[in-house]
C-alpha cells in the first residue's frame, strides 16, 4: 500500500440540532496517498468539511480513527502540525488587521522567521495590498492570503476546504494552478469540493462522499472508466428509421430533442449500422463521462451543483 | 512555544482597535473625575461668600435670640449621653453659626483623592471586563480561532496564553492609568491651592489603592475573558455579568442570607475600600430612664483578604470552567 497522507476509520461525527441528533459523518474510512491531488468529492452537506474539521482537531468526533502521516489525531496534532496548511471554507482572519500583521502573528506563533512572510505574500501575489487591512479585501485577496498562510510553514499537506468559493474566473484558475503546482513540488493536496469540474481538472485521486459516507475512491480515470461505456449522438435525418434499426440491434435509444443518444454501442458499431442500412449521420459524437455521471451511477442522488455541463 | 505564542498575544492585544479604545476610555474617565475635582476644590466665588454671609447674617440673630438655650440643652444631652457613653461629645461650644459654615464644600486632594479614585476605579473594572471579553470573543465571531487552531492545536496553551496576556497587559494598564489619576487628582487640586494637609500616608494610602485597582482590574479582564470563551459573545458576557449581579447578588443571595457575605459585588466592594464594616440588622433596642433609645444591630464585616479570597476563587472557577468547555468544545 502507498504511503499515506491521511487516514481515516469508522469516523462518525452528529450533531444536536432542533432536539435531534443528525449524522454529519457515518463509518468514514477515507485514504489519501502522499503526494498529488486528492479531490474530495460531495454535495453541500455531505461531511466534507466536518471531516476536515475532525482531522485538523477543531470538532470532536463521536468514534472512529484518524491519522496524518501515521501519527493518531487529534491526540498526536501537535506533533504534525508543522506539516499541515489548511483553508477550512472562507478564509478568517483578524479584519482590522493588515494582511501582512496577519501572517506575522502566525509566522512568529510558529517561530518562523518574519523574513518568509514577505516571500509567501510575493507568491500568492499579495505583495502590493500587503498592508492594507484584511477588512478591505476581495474575497479572492483573502483567499489568496489564506494561501500564503498555508505556505507560512511550508507544509507536506495542504488542506484546501471549497477554495475556488466566490472567486471570479481568474482566481478560480490562479487557485487551481497553485493547487496543482503544489503537487508537482511533492506535496499532498486534499481539496473538498462540491463542484465537479473542478476536482476533474486537477485531482489525481478522488473520494466521493454522500449524506456522510464513503461511496467511491479511487484515481480518477479509473472512476470514469467506471461509469460504463459513453453514450453516442447521433444527428440523422430519418430519425425513426434510425432510431428503429439501433433499437433492434439491441442498444438503447432516446431522443434528445433532434438528436438520438445511443448508449451500449460505440460510435464505430452505431456508424457502421446506419451506413449498411444507407443511413448517413450528419453528427456522431462521443459523449465524455465525466464525474457527474459517475457520481449518480454510483450514488443514484440528486445531482451534484456544478459548475460545468452535463452530458446532452 | 507558550512563551512565543504569549509574545504573539502581546502584539495582538496592543495592536487591537478595542484596546484602544480602553486606553482613551480609562483616559477619558480620568479627565472626568480631574475636571469634577478640580470644579469641587476651587476656592469660593464672591458670590458664594456673599449668600453665606446673608445666611451667616440671619443665623447669627437667631442665634443671639436662643443661643444660650440651644447650648444649654445641648449641655444637657450631652451629660445624659455620658452616662452611657463617658466620652459623649455633642461639640456645644461649637455652635455658633460661623460664615465658613454657610460656604460650599470645599474638597481637598488629602481628603477626597480616595473617593476619586474610587470613582475612576468603576469605569476602569468595565471597560476591562469587556475588553477581556472582546479579545477572545472577536476572535470566535470572526472565525480567528479556528484558523489559530490550526497553527497552534494545544488549547490549553492558546488559552493559557490568552488568559495571561490579557491578565497582565490590564492590569498594568490599570497601575498606570491609577498613577496618572493621582497626578490629575493632584495638579486639579494645587491649582486652586487645595491639596489639603498631605502625608506620606496619604501617598501611601493611593498607592495601595491603585494596587488593588489594578489587581481587580486584571481580575475583571481574566473573567471578562474567561466568560468569552464560554459564551463566544461580547454582549453575552455582558449581560451574563448583569444577570448575576442581579439575579444572584440582588435576589438569591439576599434572600438566602441576613447578611449576603458573598455577594460578589460587596466583596469587590470590600477589596477596593480594603475591608467594609456594616450594621445590617437589629438585634434589640433598649430605651433608658432619660427616654432615649439605643439599638444593637449584626455586624457585617469582611476583610480586605476574605473579600479577594472570596473574589479569586469566583474568577478561579469560571476560569477553570472555561478552559474545560474550549478544551472540549467545537470550534468553528
Amino acid at each position: 500500500m502507498a504511503d499515506l497522507a491521511v487516514s481515516t476509520r469508522g469516523l462518525r461525527k452528529t450533531y444536536r440540532a432542533r432536539g435531534r441528533r443528525v449524522v454529519a459523518v457515518e463509518a468514514l474510512d477515507l485514504e489519501v496517498p502522499a503526494g498529488g491531488v486528492h479531490g474530495f468529492l460531495g454535495p453541500n452537506g455531505s461531511g466534507k468539511t466536518t471531516t476536515i474539521r475532525m482531522l485538523l482537531g477543531l470538532v470532536r468526533p463521536d468514534s472512529g480513527d484518524m491519522s496524518v502521516f501515521g501519527t493518531p489525531v487529534p491526540r498526536g496534532l501537535p506533533a504534525v502540525v508543522g506539516r499541515i496548511g489548511a483553508i477550512v471554507e472562507a478564509p478568517k482572519f483578524f479584519w482590522h488587521f493588515s494582511g501582512r500583521r496577519n501572517l506575522e502573528l502566525l509566522a512568529q506563533a510558529i517561530g518562523v522567521d518574519r523574513h518568509q512572510v514577505g516571500v509567501v505574500l510575493g507568491d500568492v501575489g499579495l505583495a502590493d495590498r500587503a498592508d492594507s487591512d484584511v477588512r478591505t479585501y476581495s474575497l479572492g485577496m483573502r483567499q489568496r492570503l489564506a494561501i500564503a498562510a498555508t505556505l507560512l510553514k511550508d507544509p507536506d499537506l495542504l488542506i484546501f476546504d471549497e477554495p475556488t468559493n466566490g472567486l471570479d474566473p481568474a482566481g478560480i484558475r490562479e487557485v487551481r494552478s497553485t493547487m496543482r503546482g503544489l503537487a508537482d513540488r511533492g506535496k499532498t493536496v486534499l481539496v473538498s469540493s462540491h463542484i465537479l469540474t473542478e476536482v476533474q481538472q486537477i485531482a489525481d485521486t478522488l473520494s466521493i462522499v454522500a449524506r456522510g459516507r464513503l461511496v467511491a475512491s479511487g484515481p480518477v480515470h479509473e472512476l470514469l472508466s467506471a461509469g460504463g461505456a459513453a453514450p453516442v449522438r447521433v444527428g440523422v435525418a430519418d430519425r425513426d428509421a434510425a432510431s428503429h434499426l439501433l433499437r433492434g440491434r439491441g442498444w438503447t435509444v432516446s431522443d434528445e430533442g433532434s438528436d438520438l443518444v445511443v448508449t451500449g454501442a460505440t460510435s464505430l458499431d452505431v456508424n457502421r449500422a446506419l451506413a449498411l442500412a444507407g443511413m448517413y449521420a450528419h453528427e456522431l459524437r462521443t459523449e465524455r463521462a465525466d464525474l457527474e455521471q459517475v457520481f449518480l451511477d454510483l450514488t443514484e442522488t440528486e445531482p451534484l451543483a456544478s459548475t460545468g455541463r452535463r452530458a446532452k | 512555544m507558550t512563551g512565543r505564542l504569549a509574545r504573539v498575544e502581546v502584539r495582538r492585544y496592543l495592536a487591537r482597535a478595542g484596546v484602544r479604545w480602553l486606553v482613551i476610555g480609562m483616559v477619558a474617565a480620568v479627565l472626568v473625575t480631574g475636571f469634577a475635582a478640580w470644579r469641587s476644590s476651587r476656592p469660593p466665588t464672591e458670590g458664594d461668600l456673599a449668600q453665606a454671609q446673608a445666611t451667616y447674617e440671619l443665623q447669627k440673630t437667631n442665634w443671639e435670640q436662643f443661643g444660650a438655650q440651644l447650648v444649654a440643652d445641648c449641655r444637657n444631652t450631652q451629660e445624659q449621653a455620658r452616662q452611657r457613653d463617658p466620652n459623649a461629645d455633642l461639640a456645644c461650644d461649637q455652635m455658633a453659626p460661623t460664615v465658613e459654615q454657610f460656604l460650599p464644600h470645599r474638597a481637598t486632594f488629602a481628603d477626597a483623592a480616595q473617593g476619586w479614585l474610587s470613582q475612576v476605579a468603576t469605569f476602569l473594572l468595565l471597560l476591562s471586563l469587556i475588553v477581556g471579553a472582546t479579545f477572545v470573543a472577536a476572535e470566535f465571531s470572526t472565525g480567528a480561532m479556528s484558523t489559530w487552531l490550526t497553527f497552534e492545536p494545544r488549547r490549553g496553551h492558546v488559552f493559557g496564553s490568552k488568559a495571561v496576556v490579557v491578565t497582565l497587559m490590564t492590569g498594568i494598564a490599570a497601575l498606570v492609568v491609577s498613577g496618572l489619576a493621582v497626578g490629575v487628582f493632584w495638579a486639579a487640586t494645587a491649582i486652586n491651592h487645595a491639596t489639603g494637609h498631605t502625608t506620606g500616608r496619604t501617598f501611601t494610602d493611593l498607592g495601595s489603592q491603585s494596587g488593588r485597582i489594578a489587581v481587580a482590574t486584571a481580575g475583571a479582564a481574566l473573567l471578562g475573558a474567561a466568560l468569552g470563551f464560554l459564551t463566544r459573545h461580547t454582549a453575552a458576557v455582558i449581560a451574563v455579568v448583569i444577570g448575576w449581579l442581579i439575579a444572584i447578588d440582588g435576589i438569591v443571595l439576599q434572600a438566602l442570607m441576613d447578611a449576603p457575605r458573598w455577594g460578589a459585588a460587596l466583596n469587590l466592594q470590600a477589596w477596593l475600600s480594603a475591608g467594609y464594616e456594616q450594621t445590617v440588622g437589629i438585634t434589640g433596642c433598649i430605651t433608658d430612664s432619660t427616654g432615649i433609645t439605643g439599638c444593637n444591630g449584626t455586624k457585617l464585616v469582611i476583610t480586605m483578604t476574605q473579600a479577594g479570597l472570596a473574589i479569586a476563587a469566583l474568577i478561579a472557577v469560571v476560569t477553570a470552567l472555561a478552559l474545560v468547555v474550549f478544551r472540549r468544545r467545537d470550534v468553528a
